[in-house]
């Protein structure tokens, strides 16, 4: 199945901000967490520290994705 | 009420909202751009904004706000884009009957909002070097939210 991959902030220096991935079906939000890992080791502490989220929600890693959905990887917040 | 604006925050017409016939205290914080950070002189911010997600928390953290605290009105808005010295890059007004309340639910919506919106800063320095601020982490610190 395809997913939507979207990153913001500091994980752009490392990733695109916007990409797809294809993943087995049933595959977990944490899958995906894992995938970058391996594939940008350079974002390893941020990737470690985001919140995933689904549909504008966080999401916990054991979240079974579905096909064609959009998932956010969001890096602690730094505003005020 | 903008929760988000890529405009300067208007103070003055964000008191006047705040206003409530039965409040005897109005809070009003503005979170500032300094001319430095880390001993480093700063030129001024950038801030990213994922705006679905960050409207829809700063919603919660407002209307928690009234049943946790005893408010007439709960204000607040954070500036996305560049923000200049001395401009404020998040607004918050609380107002209630006494002033306890009012002070208790500002800090009690500021650090939340600073901890959960899904919003970045960048600090742009007078050298010519930027770098993305130091993120507060919930997953390593616990804050009394």
């Amino acid at each position: 199945m395809k997913i939507k991959v979207q990153v913001f902030a500091s994980l752009k220096d490392y990733l695109d901000p916007q990409f797809y991935l294809e993943l087995q079906e049933g595959a977990t939000a944490n899958e995906v967490r894992y995938r970058l890992l391996t594939e940008y080791p350079m974002a390893e502490s941020i990737l470690r520290k985001s919140k995933l989220a689904v549909n504008d929600c966080f999401v916990e890693g054991s979240y079974t994705l579905k096909d064609n959905e959009h998932i956010l990887i969001i890096p602690p917040s730094s505003g005020g | 009420m903008q929760l988000t604006t890529e405009d300067p925050i208007d103070l003055i017409k964000m008191l006047s909202e705040a206003h409530d016939p039965k409040a005897g205290a109005v809070v009003l914080f503005s979170g500032e751009v300094r001319n430095h950070s880390h001993k480093r002189d700063v030129d001024y911010l950038f801030y990213e904004c994922y705006v679905p997600m960050a409207e829809k928390i700063i919603k919660e953290i407002i209307e928690s706000s009234y049943t946790k605290f005893k408010l007439h009105k709960a204000l607040c808005c954070h500036r996305i884009g560049k923000v200049g010295i001395s401009e404020s890059a998040v607004v918050v007004i609380t107002a209630s009957s006494h002033r306890e309340e009012a002070y208790a639910a500002n800090r009690y919506i500021i650090d939340r909002v600073k901890h959960e919106a899904p919003i970045w800063k960048q600090e742009f320095f007078s050298d010519g070097t930027h770098e993305w601020g130091h993120n507060c982490s919930c997953f390593e610190h616990q804050h009394n939210h």
